[in-house]
Parts: structure tokens; C-alpha cells; sequence
């Protein structure tokens, strides 16, 4: 169960921005970036602000067209190069594959809370009361208050939203999880509850990417350091 | 792993109204319990797109192909107007921005809801009405309303109203103009929201028109970006509002104000 | 066929008309009578199918008959014997009128009695005497179409027939009994014929709707003001429209004919003086004197209504 299996494969990843509006200008952030990362690991990356870390992880997620390069993940037996897939498929992957904690929750209207934390379990098709327990285990963990579980989190503080979107991130059990800054808004105590959830997920065999500010967190979930360089990338152990 | 098979299939489909205004070389698939939103401003070509794939005009060039549940994917162009229009009494949904235009307007909310029923053959009186008042009930519509005309409902109920009339015979795909653009603001949300959950719940595959972003952040796996009527960018939802290619669609997401 | 002329109020004897040989048999010419013949076999061939004609302008206003007229003047032949009803009866005027015009054009014979008649020219209402093959009822349409209230267009309303889009027209139901708790529909109550077009059968009450339904005589209805003829053929299925739990009833009467004691029949209420005293009568003339003259009474029996 824990043996360990290369989930990602990236190969010469660049990406580019090119600001139209602007008069055309264009922004390297990454390039030819490769690396692995494997199953029973936490890869973080680290190297300054703007270095393109985010970029990253959201190049690994689909969310930002890479330029150039490769980008393949595995599901089950199979490869996909995300780079080249339709859109359907890195849909499906979202869904089953690939779970993504944003720095910001992007909070739907007159949604409640544990709704939001099941609704990746519902996508699924697992039925609303089970989706709702482990919803549940989840915040319970996570120690938010339970009076807040049936509001629509667009009036929590930030560190509670920030809580909010770790549940809705590790409740689906992807095998891929990213995580961008996950505790940035926390206090020590919140801070240590993620960590477990970190490293719990880790010793179960999900492969982790994570950027993490703070440097104690970071010592304790990582496995491995991947060092952004402006625009190149150099792979230290 | 097989890929499922679209539900609706659209190649180098072109109308246009002068030779000039329209929709032009338009290729896109529309995935079962998929939403795609279609974005532009005004003369984007964004509403032919929707006349043209809901075969209210027909093409002038290319092909729109729907999964018709014995036959497979079949060209709409070869369909008679009976199984077309039948089709879109049956399969398919047509939202339209104004209630008005798609509410009968002076017969009871209830009438309007189970029009569709009566139209394949329900004959049963108290089962209409249950049909009804559950769908009431599902759009927050209060169920005393039921044997109100729509003339006596606000803009959002009305609405409400027109989505549930569409919804009632569970069709698998749905056309909406600009489902929002004509409600108060703090009406949108509301009714956006019951969109997401409606389309979530009952499995359907949507194609939404809009001119506003944020529509198509809530609602859409999918956008389509459309000026000149053509579309000059296409992908996930978040990638082309998170990172947009096109100079176009880099334009218009700068423009939206944040709030 | 024996002569069962009764006495009726307006004339003790029916008059021997002659027939006036400045008109074309019939009035009308004979290539008009030949399009309409033609337009008349269409319908009975698609029963319950609106045909279009050219509706002639005819002697007196749209709303008097036209229609009717002018399928009667297509198919009456020398040999024919013609009652002509209004509200059941035939002696109110234009009835009289009628009955009289194709006496002048014709010269055929006219008649009283439903069972001496090969045609039978009416408006809102059917003979309570049951017909037999070979006799032809006419009846009088104002509006043909049963969609127009919830569709104006022409063109639209031919594409719903053609389609066999009849939703809407269970939404009026509906809508009645939402509104009212029952169908509010009293008269030119919608059918569908043969299982196949909705038709409006004319504002006869829905008490004569089950008349409709595999009458062994050939119906025709013409519009004249619209210009359509339909038909429903001797024993077609007509349905009336219903919900399975509000199914099709025909209207009750507490009271008997004062005249005849019928219990059977459609009856007209009359009010008698001042004080609102009341009276139900057959409103089929003929069928209450047929009943009189065989020796049924009502309370009233013996008395005519002035």
C-alpha cells in the first residue's frame, strides 16, 4: 500500500506569460522545470517570491497552461500528460486524481460549510449523509467551531476559511494532493493539526507538492526540497 | 479508459444574419452533466451561437450533432420539424433572459409547470398538481402560489418560475440566455445558486450565455470566449480566468471590477 | 317514409314554396358548389381536419350562418327533405329564414321532423331524436379553431394540428379546474376525433358532445366568416378532453320537461313572471311535441308556452 509509485513526471515544464495589454510584454517565471515526484513523499518547493512555486503547483493542476514541456500523472495504471489532455480528462482527474488547496477560499454564496467540505465526496457519487460525516471527522479535526458548520464560510475569518478549504481539500482522498500555503492564516495550535493531516496522508501513500512559508512547518512535513530558481530550476536534496 | 461519448457535437457551424453578423466556424462538445458558458460582450455572437445549436435558426454551414438516445449521435439537420420540435419539448431546456418571454403569463404557475406534462400525455389532474407544487418547492417558490398567474411574481420568482416549466420533463441538455441578466443583483446570487444545484442534482448538461465572468466562474467546467462571432479562447473555467491567452480574454478579465 | 309533420307554432302547415328560377339551383353557382364538394370530401377523408374553402359572400351577415349555408347549398339535391333547427327549434327566425331560403332556391321539401329530414341544418344544438345512416347533419361554426385562444397565428395553430401539439389545450382545463374546482366549459366543449385531430364541435352544449361520438349519420360543419369545413364521418370515435380523475359529465336538471315529463333531453330554463316563477322545457321543440302527441306529460303538460 505504501510502495512507493512516481505519481508525476515533469519534463523541461516552462511557462510564459505574455501580457497583451500591455503592450505585449512577456514574464518568464518557470523554465525547464523537471522533476518527479513519487507516492509516500512531500515535495515541497522552495526558493523566493516569484520564483514561480504557485505557478507550479498550478501548472500541475491544470489551471495554468504550461508553454512548453511535459507534465505526466498517473492514474492507476494509466499516464496522462496533462499538457495535451482534453478537458474532460483533466476534469476526471480533478475528481478522482489531483486534490488542490488554493491559498484562497473561493466561497460560494449560501452554501453551508460542511456542504462545501462534502461537495468533493458528492461529486463522486457518494450519498449526502456519509459525505457529510466524514465532513464532519474533518472540521472536527481541524477544530472549528461547530456552530459554523451550517454557514456559508464568506463571513469567517481568514484562518477559518483557510480550514475550511484544507477539509474540502484532503476529504476526497486524492492520491496527488497540492497544497499552496496552507497555513498561512493559522495560529501554532491550527498550525500542528494541518502538519498531522500532512504527514497522516504522506504515511498513507498520497504524494504531497506543497509550498510552505513558514520554516518549521515546512522541516516538519518535508521529504524533499525542490529550489526554484528565477525562471530554471535546480533539484536538491 | 473509454471517453464518454458528447452529448451534443458542433463543427465549423456558421449563422449569420447579413453576411456579416452572426456566428462563424464555431466547433465545440458539450459532455453529459457538463456546463459550459458561453462568454462575450454585446454583437459577440454569443445569442446566434445559441439560436443556431438550439435549431432555432439553422446553420448556414457546418454541423450540430445530438446524442438521440436510440440513434446515437445524429446531424439535427436531417430531423424532421416534428422530431425537432418534440426534441425540444422533451430533451431540451430553453431559459430565456426575460420570464416573460417564456411564461404564460396568464395562467396559473401550476399550468405552467405541467404545460410540459399535458403536452406528452399526463391526464391526471391531482398528479399534475403534485408535480408542480414539488417543483415549486424545489425553486423556494412558496406552494400557496401554485394557482397564482406569474403577472402577480417578482422578476426573480418569475424566473424561477421559467426554469422549473423547462426542468419539469428532466431533459438532459439546456440553453440559457443570460438566465440573470435582467434580476437585481442580490436576486442573481440566489438564483444562481439554485442553478448550480439544480444542474449538479439533476445531471444536466448546460450551455449558458453570458457576458458576465462571474456567471461563468459559479456555473461553468467549461467557456467558450467569443468576439467578432468567432470563439478566440476555450478550456476550463478557471484556467481561462486565471490565465487567459487570448488578448481578448485577457481584456475582458482585467476589466472585471474586484470587489 | 311516412309524413310526420306536427303542428308547430309558427304555421299551422308548411308552406309549398316555389322555387325561385332566377337563382342557380341551390344559389350558388355550380363550379363553387363543386369546390366545396371537393373541400367536403377532403374532410370526411381526414376527419376532424380543418379544410380551407372560398367562402362566397352570401346574402346575409357573417355570424348568421354563413357557413353552414353554403355546405347545405354544395349537397342538397332535388330530392332532399330539409329541417332547419336554431337552439333546438325551428321557429325561431333564423330558422325560419333559413328554412325558407333554400325552399326559394331549391324548391326541395322542407320539414319539421327529424326523422322525415336527409339534412339536417343547425345551430348549438343536435336533434335529441337519434339519427340513421344516410341522413347528414350541418352544423353552423363560428370559430373553428379550438387552439386560437392560446395561439393567434395561423400558421402556428396549422403546424400544432400537423404535429399533433395538443398540451395547451389541457392547460385551459387545468387552469379551469385550478380556478374553479371544475372544467368550466359548458358549450363547443374540445374533442378529439378519430384519436387524431382536436376539433371544436360547434356551440352545441357538451350535452350533445356523446351525440358526436359513432353517430351513425354524416356530420359536416362549415365556417363561413373563417372559411373552413371540417367533418366527422358516420360512426367515428369523438372523444370529449378530460383528466382521468375529472372525467367528462354532461350537464343535470332537477326538474323534468314541464311539457313532456322528459328526463332525457337538454332543457331551457323560462322565466315566467315577474316573481321569477320558472319552468324547464326541452329545448329540442320537435322531440317534446313528438313525446306529447305519444301521450307523455310534465307537470305543465297541456299549456303552451306563450
Amino acid at each position: 500500500m505504501t510502495q512507493r509509485h512516481t505519481m508525476i513526471e515533469a519534463r523541461g515544464l516552462s511557462k510564459l506569460f505574455t501580457l497583451h495589454n500591455q503592450g505585449g510584454i512577456t514574464l518568464p517565471v518557470l523554465r525547464d522545470v523537471s522533476f518527479d515526484a513519487a507516492s509516500g513523499e512531500c515535495l515541497v518547493l522552495s526558493g523566493p517570491s516569484g520564483t514561480g512555486k504557485s505557478t507550479l503547483l498550478r501548472c500541475l493542476y491544470g489551471n495554468y497552461l504550461a508553454t512548453s514541456g511535459s507534465i505526466r500523472v498517473r492514474d492507476g495504471d494509466d499516464w496522462t500528460d496533462l499538457t495535451r489532455a482534453p478537458e474532460q480528462r483533466i476534469l476526471q482527474l480533478r475528481r478522482d486524481v489531483i486534490g488542490y488547496v488554493s491559498q484562497f477560499l473561493r466561497a460560494i454564496p449560501r452554501v453551508a460549510t460542511l456542504d462545501v467540505v462534502a461537495d468533493p465526496l458528492r461529486q463522486r457519487g457518494v450519498a449526502i449523509a456519509p459525505a457529510r460525516e466524514r465532513a464532519a471527522e474533518l472540521l472536527e479535526r481541524l477544530r472549528l467551531p461547530r456552530r459554523l458548520w451550517d454557514l456559508p464560510p464568506a463571513t469567517f475569518s481568514g484562518g477559518e476559511q483557510q480550514r475550511v478549504n484544507i477539509a474540502r481539500g484532503f476529504i476526497g482522498g486524492h492520491p496527488l494532493l497540492l497544497l499552496d500555503e496552507p497555513t498561512a492564516s493559522l495560529d501554532a495550535g491550527n498550525r500542528e493539526v494541518v502538519v498531522a493531516l500532512i504527514r497522516d496522508a504522506v504515511a498513507a501513500g498520497r504524494c504531497v507538492v506543497g509550498i510552505f512559508h513558514d520554516d518549521a512547518v515546512r522541516d516538519a512535513v518535508a521529504t524533499r526540497v525542490l529550489a526554484l530558481e528565477p525562471a530554471s530550476a535546480a533539484l536538491q536534496e | 479508459m473509454t471517453a464518454p461519448a458528447p452529448l451534443l457535437s458542433v463543427r465549423g457551424m456558421t449563422h449569420t444574419w447579413d453576411g456579416i453578423h452572426g456566428c462563424r466556424d464555431i466547433d465545440f462538445d458539450l459532455y453529459p452533466g457538463e456546463v459550459l458558458c458561453v462568454v462575450g460582450e454585446s454583437g459577440s455572437g454569443k445569442s446566434t451561437l445559441l439560436q443556431a445549436v438550439s435549431c432555432q435558426v439553422a446553420p448556414q454551414a457546418g454541423s450540430v450533432r445530438y446524442d438521440l438516445r436510440e440513434e446515437g449521435l445524429t446531424d439535427l439537420a436531417t430531423l424532421s420539424s416534428a422530431r425537432l420540435r418534440l426534441l425540444a419539448r422533451t430533451d431540451w431546456g430553453f431559459v430565456r433572459q426575460n420570464a416573460r418571454d417564456g411564461l404564460r403569463m396568464q395562467v396559473s404557475a401550476g399550468a405552467n409547470i405541467a404545460e410540459r406534462l399535458m403536452a406528452v400525455g399526463q391526464r391526471h389532474y391531482g398528479g399534475l398538481r403534485e408535480v408542480a407544487g414539488n417543483w415549486l418547492h424545489k425553486m423556494e417558490i412558496d406552494v400557496g402560489r401554485l394557482d397564482d398567474a406569474p403577472a402577480s411574481f417578482s422578476g426573480g420568482m418569475q424566473q424561477r418560475l421559467q426554469i422549473a416549466r423547462n426542468l419539469v420533463t428532466h431533459p438532459r441538455m439546456v440553453f440559457m440566455d443570460e438566465p440573470t441578466a435582467s434580476l437585481d443583483v442580490s436576486v442573481q446570487a440566489r438564483l444562481l445558486d439554485l442553478l448550480r444545484q439544480l444542474v449538479s442534482d439533476l445531471g444536466l448538461a448546460a450551455i449558458v450565455v453570458t457576458h458576465d465572468l462571474a456567471v461563468a466562474r459559479l456555473l461553468a467546467h467549461r467557456t467558450l470566449v467569443m468576439r467578432g462571432g468567432r470563439v478566440v479562447e476555450s478550456g476550463l473555467t478557471d484556467q481561462i480566468l486565471d490565465d487567459p491567452q487570448h488578448p481578448y480574454t485577457q481584456l475582458l478579465v482585467s476589466s472585471i471590477l474586484q470587489s | 317514409m311516412t309524413s310526420t309533420d306536427m303542428p308547430s307554432f309558427a304555421s299551422a302547415t308548411q308552406a309549398e314554396v316555389v322555387r325561385d328560377p332566377h337563382y342557380n339551383f341551390g344559389y350558388l353557382d355550380e363550379s363553387t358548389k363543386r369546390m366545396l364538394r371537393r373541400a367536403l370530401l377532403k374532410a370526411v377523408a381526414i376527419p376532424g381536419y380543418q379544410v380551407p374553402f372560398g367562402s362566397r359572400e352570401m346574402p346575409l351577415p357573417y355570424g348568421w350562418g354563413t357557413g353552414g349555408i353554403q355546405v347545405t347549398a354544395a349537397i342538397i339535391g332535388a330530392g332532399d327533405v330539409l329541417k332547419v333547427i336554431d337552439q333546438g327549434s325551428d321557429d325561431t327566425t333564423n330558422a325560419i329564414n333559413i328554412r325558407r331560403f333554400f325552399a326559394r332556391v331549391t324548391g326541395v321539401r322542407t320539414t319539421e321532423s327529424t326523422r322525415a329530414a336527409s339534412i339536417v341544418q343547425t345551430r348549438h344544438r343536435i336533434p335529441e331524436t337519434p339519427l340513421r345512416e344516410g341522413q347528414i347533419v350541418v352544423f353552423q361554426v363560428p370559430i373553428p379553431e379550438p387552439l386560437r385562444w392560446l395561439e393567434p397565428s395561423e400558421t402556428e395553430t396549422r403546424t400544432m394540428h400537423a404535429l399533433a401539439e395538443y398540451g395547451g389545450m389541457h392547460v385551459k382545463l387545468y387552469e379551469d379546474i385550478a380556478q374553479h374546482g371544475h372544467i368550466a366549459t359548458t358549450y363547443d366543449y374540445p374533442v378529439v376525433v378519430n384519436e387524431r385531430y382536436m376539433m371544436r364541435p360547434s356551440p352545441i352544449p357538451k350535452f350533445d358532445n356523446p351525440k358526436l361520438d359513432n353517430n351513425p349519420a354524416l356530420m359536416l360543419f362549415g365556417a363561413g366568416r373563417e372559411k373552413r369545413v371540417y367533418a366527422v364521418p358516420p360512426y367515428t370515435r369523438v372523444k370529449s378532453l378530460d383528466f382521468q380523475d375529472h372525467p367528462f359529465t354532461v350537464e343535470k336538471w332537477s326538474d323534468c320537461c314541464a311539457l313532456c315529463g322528459s328526463r332525457d333531453s337538454y332543457l331551457d330554463e323560462i322565466i315566467l313572471d315577474d316573481q321569477g316563477t320558472r319552468r324547464f322545457v326541452c329545448s329540442d321543440t320537435e322531440y317534446c311535441a313528438d313525446r306529447q302527441a305519444a301521450g307523455h306529460g310534465g307537470p305543465a303538460a297541456g299549456e303552451y308556452t306563450a
